[in-house]
């Protein structure tokens, strides 16, 4: 056999692998569409009752593991605190950190510290202290460091509230986020076990007493990027996959969960590097093998800001580590896969991030490899790769678009017309370049798996909050 | 020829996509200069209707239909909004007086329209609930029972215009069916109509309670939890059946009921604590130790620290918390497997405050 004879069906793979993927993005999006164009239609109509006066809302623990975050520990703290909402308290997990977060913490609060061994096994690293706050509902607790993973561990076997909500300590959350976060248990108490708000790009934005005074673009193009990235996968991505309840991650940086559900399931896994995922994917599958109703949603109107990587480098990091943690939760849960026993998440949701997120930047980076070389021996069809690039690149443009569009359409955080011409922009220039290098850096992720990596990535933080 | 029909195809499909994508960027382009505008012209006309609000609400006679008279539709839209928002936060004169606002701008009679009409139904019934507004029973129950949302508007409506039967009528309204659980909003409705004055609850459990839907009658239970009742201890015979419900959540919320309600005697009577200590499931232990704490008995304490010995030590944990709360009781000597419990326990209280779990929202949470 001929190369040329070889390169056909492989040319042909690629074609039926470009459509089974932008068909998927596209269903997608249309959801998203649909999903926001019922909202306005309907209009949002509060139920006449006060929450703040109610005896049937939910306690909340705010949980926030905190590794080395001095810097903004007490600022974000204080910020969690002026949350509105009726019945929550903030706890700290402090993940044995080196460069003083705990002083800082006994520092900005009247923390107090219970003179006795907590007398409680969980499954994280032993509890060495715990603190209370005499004034604020603030509990820290001080352990060795487990990473991530354990430290929210921790925090979830403490607590006696009913709901707990998962924060970066370094981001910025909205006032009104827990409130609107929690509004789909308020509905449906019975079945709702997770939800997750919007995470927006902060640099370029202004903050003052974590209360966002002015949402702007960056200046760096990369962080632009990404945030047109972010309105396209975070925003439209997760408002579609909620729909058709295919919804697999709810972001680490803010999701609202069912303690009882959590603590079921034995808490989030040390073992992968996107623990996030990791138990959205485990608690489907739960819920779903011992055929209980629930439900995992997505609330646009809960935001939440947080600061992105502004060099290749550290943006790399991070991206290889997603990747990573993708695959290593489809693996772990690879069962699933396009089994009616798990429904629409078997037949749906664990494919498409099967398919489309984790083999598609894979297919797509051979692709960059098989083109040039085709070319070299004259085996490419110019014409119709010329004509197949305009397609890739209108329909990836397109697919960007509808991120804007319905951000403009119904969020409408970016005022400025020239922001969204600007992200407009964005979404056609990410096509050149940029999504070549991502999937580059699914590929070095890949093979970083293979290599059994499973470092974090860490990001040097520049703050966003505003000097007075 | 193949080859050609396919690039043919494809060209056809990159114009296609090409203009698709032109277009959709060209309107959100035009959408986003057209909400920079409006979303300026409508925030400055809202500040100034507030300020117009605002400087006539504490006037003696604040001229509303003057004023009204007066205004653009556009300010007329973003005076509704105003309104609204400052129902739902202000009491005594100035709810009336921004209740009669409301009537001069018509929102009453449209909205009882659209309830008629069977137009944003939801809608109506927040505004005249809003607005304390009465409708006939007869009419909410023709327009107003197609789904939970709908059901508790209604029952709303009822317990905020006062409605003679509104207790009877809502609880109704909202359990009648005894199918799906309801939303924390449903919660709280069933809330305020039993609380207090009549409470029909204590007629549905036990006529209706065993034919429930499990989840729903944990909420109804939850519900009772909270509220006042003036019925004769009676009432509660049903109780030791909750207590032995095959659900766990339900016998949680029993244990909830009577802890608020069963300090009468003959409550107390009908209880066999024994069976309940040895409850297979320890959410519903907890919540028994917690109600034997409550009760302030030596013969509570004593059930108490038979709870000492469980092989749990989350459970354990629990005892010696119900212990130290317990009036008449004293923690046990910190010695052997006891000893971090009590001293956490100790050390923990002498740091003050600690957020308590709050009864039966756990349960019906869970």
């Amino acid at each position: 056999m001929d190369v040329a004879t070889l390169l056909q069906p492989v040319g042909w793979f690629f074609v039926c692998y470009f459509v089974l993927i932008n068909g998927s993005y596209l269903l997608v999006h249309g959801a998203a569409l649909l999903t926001v164009r019922r909202t306005l239609h309907e209009g949002r109509t509060d139920p006449p009752f006060d929450l703040q006066d109610s005896p049937f809302v939910p306690g909340i623990a705010v949980i926030v593991p905190a590794y080395n975050e001095a810097p903004v520990i007490a600022s974000s703290v204080q910020s969690l605190l002026s949350l509105e909402y009726p019945d929550f308290e903030v706890v700290v997990v402090n993940d044995g950190s080196t460069d003083g977060t705990l002083e800082r913490l006994r520092g900005a609060f009247d923390l107090r510290r219970v003179e006795a061994e907590y007398p409680l096994d969980a499954p994280s690293e032993r509890i060495e202290d715990v603190y209370r706050a005499s004034d604020v509902d603030l509990v820290v607790l001080d352990k060795a460091n487990g990473g991530k993973a354990d430290a929210l561990n921790a925090g979830v076997f403490f607590t006696d509230q009913p709901l707990f909500c998962a924060v970066d300590a370094d981001t910025i959350i909205e006032r009104a986020a827990l409130i609107e976060v929690v509004r789909p248990f308020l509905r449906d108490p019975d079945r709702v076990i997770a939800t997750g708000g919007t995470v927006r790009v902060a640099n370029g934005c202004r903050f003052r007493d974590s209360l966002v005074e002015r949402v702007d673009l960056s200046g760096s193009w990369l962080v632009n990027l990404q945030t047109m990235e972010y309105l396209r996968a975070f925003l439209s991505g997760r408002i579609g996959l909620s729909r058709i309840r295919s919804l697999l991650v709810v972001s680490g940086a803010f999701g609202l969960f069912r303690t009882n559900a959590v603590r079921e399931i034995g808490g989030y896994s040390t073992d992968t590097v996107t623990e996030d995922m990791e138990i959205v994917v485990r608690l489907h599958r739960h819920f779903l093998e011992a055929d209980r109703e629930y439900r995992v949603e997505f609330v646009p109107d809960a935001v939440v800001w947080t600061e992105v990587p502004e060099t290749w480098t550290s943006l790399g990091r991070q991206r290889s580590r997603w990747y990573r943690g993708l695959v290593e939760t489809l693996l772990l849960h690879r069962a699933m896969i396009g089994r009616p026993k798990y429904g629409v998440v078997g037949l749906v949701g664990v494919p498409f991030y099967l398919f489309v997120e984790a083999l598609g930047p894979i297919v797509e980076g051979l692709g960059y490899v098989i083109v040039p070389v085709a070319f070299v021996l004259g085996l490419l069809n110019v014409p119709f790769f010329v004509l197949f690039l305009a397609v890739a690149v209108g329909l990836g443009t397109l697919m960007s678009w509808l991120g804007v569009f319905t951000e403009v359409l119904a969020f409408r955080r970016y005022e400025d017309p020239r922001d969204i011409a600007a992200l407009l922009g964005y979404g056609l220039l990410e096509n050149v370049l940029y999504r070549q290098w991502k999937a580059f850096v699914a590929w070095k992720g890949f093979v970083q798996l293979l290599r059994g990596d499973t470092s974090w990535g860490e990001m040097a933080r520049v703050g966003v909050e505003a000097d007075d | 020829m193949i080859a050609f029909a396919i690039e043919t195809v494809l060209l056809l499909v990159a114009a296609s996509i090409a203009a698709v994508t032109a277009i959709l960027g060209a309107v959100t382009l035009a959408m986003a200069r057209w909400h920079r505008r409006t979303r300026r012209r409508t925030a400055r006309i809202r500040d100034r209707v507030r300020e117009g609000v605002f400087e006539r609400l504490f006037e003696p006679d604040p001229g509303w239909a003057a004023w009204i008279g007066g205004l653009s539709g556009a300010e007329r839209e973003q005076l509704r909004r105003v309104v609204e928002a400052h129902l739902r936060r202000l009491r005594g004169t100035e709810y009336d007086r921004l209740r009669t606002l409301a009537g001069e701008l018509g929102i009453q009679a449209e909205a009882k329209r659209d309830l008629e009409a069977g137009r944003n139904r939801f809608r109506a019934l927040t505004w005249l609930a809003l607005l304390g507004e009465p409708v006939a029973v007869s009419r909410l129950e023709e327009c107003c029972t197609e789904t939970r949302r709908h059901r508790a508007g209604a029952a709303r409506l009822l317990f905020e215009s006062g409605h003679p039967d509104g207790a009877a009528v809502g609880t109704d309204l909202l359990i009648g069916d005894g199918g799906r659980p309801l939303s924390a909003f449903g919660m709280d409705t069933l809330y305020r109509l039993n609380d207090g004055g009549d409470t029909p609850l204590l007629e549905r459990i036990p006529e209706d309670g065993g034919a429930w839907d499990g989840r729903l009658l944990v909420q109804v239970l939850t519900v009772l939890r909270y509220c006042s009742i003036t019925e004769p201890p009676e009432q509660l015979e049903w109780v030791p059946d909750a207590l032995a419900h095959d659900s766990p959540q339900v016998r949680a919320a029993a244990v909830g009921v009577i802890e608020r309600h069963g300090w009468r005697d003959p409550v107390q009577r009908w209880i066999d604590v024994a069976e309940l200590l040895a409850d297979p499931e320890p959410t519903v232990r907890y919540d028994v130790y917690q109600l034997l704490a409550s009760w302030g008995t030596d013969r509570s304490a004593a059930w108490l620290r038979e709870g000492l010995d469980a092989e749990d030590d989350r459970e354990v944990l629990a005892v010696v918390r119900a212990l130290s709360r317990h009036p008449r009781a004293s923690l046990p000597d910190p010695t052997g497997r006891l000893e971090p419990f009590v001293e956490w326990v100790q050390a923990d209280a002498a740091v003050g405050r600690r957020r308590e779990r709050v009864w039966g929202v756990t349960a019906a949470w869970s």
